[in-house]
């Protein structure tokens, strides 16, 4: 008979009994670790908000755990109550006057719930009994009188944590007023105002318009007016340059002025010659007048004799162009040259007053 | 075609009924182990033998090679991370919640629903049934319920033994990638693992195993006449085993985390 066979029962038996041992150990195990058959006790603590608690969290003693957060609820004053598990190892550390205070980080690295027990040396607190929290006035006034033994060290990194969550609580409320306005505005873009502010957009666009119209025309008028405005501004220039020119030649040493100014200048000899000069000037000038004179008269006369010599001019002309025919019929003689050809009538450039037609 | 459909319907609701009453029957029987004889006993003890013991090298296999490969994977990845403290509820759950009752349940079902279902069909072709009868054995006391038994605790107790090598394995194959304490990784593991998980191996071990006890001898028992038969329902068996402990490996978990 094969081994298994005959000892079957026994196999069968060691295996049962093997896996047992196996079960039983890893719930005595576990049991152990996670204090299953170990007693508890709970108390009760009360915060202002529930952010950064949570069921399970650690409740810590100078790094030791000494027990977990069992229950968190809101109750009828708006206040979150805790009820802390302690652990049955630790009890005689929750005595009169103990505090919980919970620390968030503020760069998120979560939260930790520290204990820290009353310096008195009295009985343990009995079970279910209040616990307050660092952020009640019962809790900061046990703490500022000392009455409760809290690090010194842990005390500074409170310090920094407790200053710094003011700003967060700060920064938290101005994201939030941020909010709000984001939401009012949302709200008055609501349908009935977005047709309003649709009207006054359309007005705008209208408005714009009119200005882009108004550009052209001007865009227009400048392109007219740039022609000209070079023409002007060209004539503007040559008298600058001119005046450029005028003002470096009266700056000139050498220049007009000098000269005028000069002792033996014109100016200076037309004032200081005793008038001579200026009778020379005067009696030309009479010259000039009875020539003037004289030319008017013959002027005058010309034009009383106009028609005269006008009609003698005409009858020279055609004299002349007779001659010129006989000339011309001379010249193209048949018998000499071929006859006479026909002249074309030529304009008169002259008009007298009489050929004008009234 | 459609009168095809409503025989097709009225056959499989029959088949059902059957089905529960012969489960109910078994089950009912269970409750009388105490006026069991030592035979019947006997029959128990080669059963956990066979399914039980005898399996446990292939479940030692199956259990070292995923833990071996959970660690492996799971370390890299989760260290790359910085996040190895997950590997405790990884192995958790993987080994103890869902791989271990249910690979240990499939390796039941094709090793020992297998030859259940193909012993019982056999005894039904040489009418060994009927003689068991002939001489005032019950077949349901002296054949189907050791079988039930056996294979139930079987499949709890392999369950358990594959709990232990797999996470024993993830502690060895550990010491090759990030070598760790023995006394920190069993606390680790034991502060991790709920008394939850444990109860839910167990349970669906459980459930398990009856649900491929009660699929193979109700399968075997439902041979007629030929040999020829005996195949057609072992792969029927086999088929409707795996499809049921899917089935209520789902819906435990659903209980368990509803």
């Amino acid at each position: 008979m094969k081994f298994r066979i005959r000892f079957a029962q026994q196999i069968v038996g060691l295996f049962i009994i093997l896996a047992v041992i196996f079960l039983l150990g890893a719930l005595s195990f576990m049991g152990i670790n996670q204090r299953l058959f170990s007693r508890n006790y709970v108390y009760r603590s009360e915060f202002r908000s529930a952010e950064g608690l949570s069921v399970g969290m650690s409740i810590r003693l100078r790094g030791f755990e000494i027990g977990k957060v069992s229950e968190i609820k809101l109750n009828d004053k708006n206040r979150v109550d805790v009820f802390l598990s302690i652990y049955d190892t630790f009890l005689e550390k929750v005595r009169p006057n103990s505090v919980i205070e919970l620390l968030t980080s503020p760069i998120g690295l979560g939260a930790s719930l520290n204990f820290f027990p009353g310096n008195n040396i009295d009985e343990p607190l009995p079970e279910d009994s209040f616990i307050p929290s660092a952020d009640t006035p019962l809790g900061k006034a046990i703490l500022s009188q000392g009455l409760a033994d809290k690090p010194q060290g842990e005390e500074t990194v409170t310090r920094i944590l407790a200053e710094v969550q003011p700003l967060l609580a700060e920064v938290r409320g101005l994201v939030e007023s941020l909010n709000a306005t984001v939401r009012l505005v949302n709200r008055d873009l609501g349908q009935p105002n977005i047709d309003r502010v649709q009207g006054v957009m359309g007005e705008v666009f209208r408005t714009v318009r009119n200005i882009n119209q108004i550009s052209a025309n001007i865009d227009s008028l400048l392109s007219q007016m740039v022609p000209r405005t070079d023409a002007i501004m060209a004539n503007l220039e040559q008298i600058s340059t001119d005046l450029t020119m005028t003002s470096e030649g009266l700056r000139d040493p050498r220049g007009l002025i000098p000269k005028l100014l000069d002792p033996k200048g014109s100016i200076a000899t037309l004032l200081d010659d005793k008038n001579e000069l200026y009778n020379m000037i005067l009696s030309m000038i009479k010259e000039l007048n009875k020539s003037v004179v004289e030319l008017t008269r013959f002027s005058q006369f010309v034009n009383q004799q106009r028609p005269t010599l006008t009609s003698l001019l005409e009858e020279t002309r055609t004299t002349i162009r007779q001659t010129q025919d006989v000339l011309t019929g001379l010249a193209n003689n048949p018998l000499l040259r071929g006859g006479i050809p026909e002249q074309m009538a030529q304009q008169e450039t002259f008009r007298s007053g009489r050929d004008d037609r009234y | 075609m459609l009168e095809k459909i409503g025989d097709w319907g009225i056959q499989k609701m029959r088949n059902l009924s059957y089905a529960a009453g012969f489960s109910f029957r078994v089950l009912r029987e269970v409750f009388r182990i105490g006026g069991r004889n030592k035979v019947s006993l006997q029959v128990l003890v080669m059963q956990i033998l066979f399914t039980g013991v005898n399996a446990l090298s292939i479940i030692a296999v199956f259990s070292l090679t995923l833990g071996a490969v959970i660690i492996v994977q799971g370390a890299s990845l989760l260290q790359q991370v910085g996040q190895r403290d997950l590997l405790y509820p990884i192995l958790i759950s993987v080994i103890t919640r869902e791989g271990g009752p249910l690979l240990t349940a499939l390796v039941v079902m094709s090793r020992s629903g297998v030859a259940i279902a193909t012993e019982l069909g056999n005894m039904v072709v040489k009418h060994e049934i009927e003689a068991y009868m002939s001489v005032g054995i019950d077949p349901f006391n002296y054949l189907l319920v050791p079988r039930l038994l056996g294979v139930t605790i079987s499949t709890i107790i392999l369950s358990v033994y594959f709990n232990v090598l797999g996470l024993g394995a993830s502690f060895v194959f550990a010491q090759f990638m990030a070598p760790i304490p023995f006394g920190e990784y069993f606390r680790n593991l034991m502060s991790q693992i709920a008394l939850g998980d444990l109860l839910t191996s167990l349970l669906k071990s459980f459930f398990f195993g009856v649900i491929i006890a009660l699929v193979s001898t109700y399968n075997g028992l439902s041979v007629r006449n030929a040999t020829t038969e005996i195949p057609v329902v072992t792969i029927k068996a086999v088929g409707q085993g795996f499809a049921l402990i899917f089935f209520f490996n789902v819906l435990l978990t659903l209980v368990r985390f509803s």
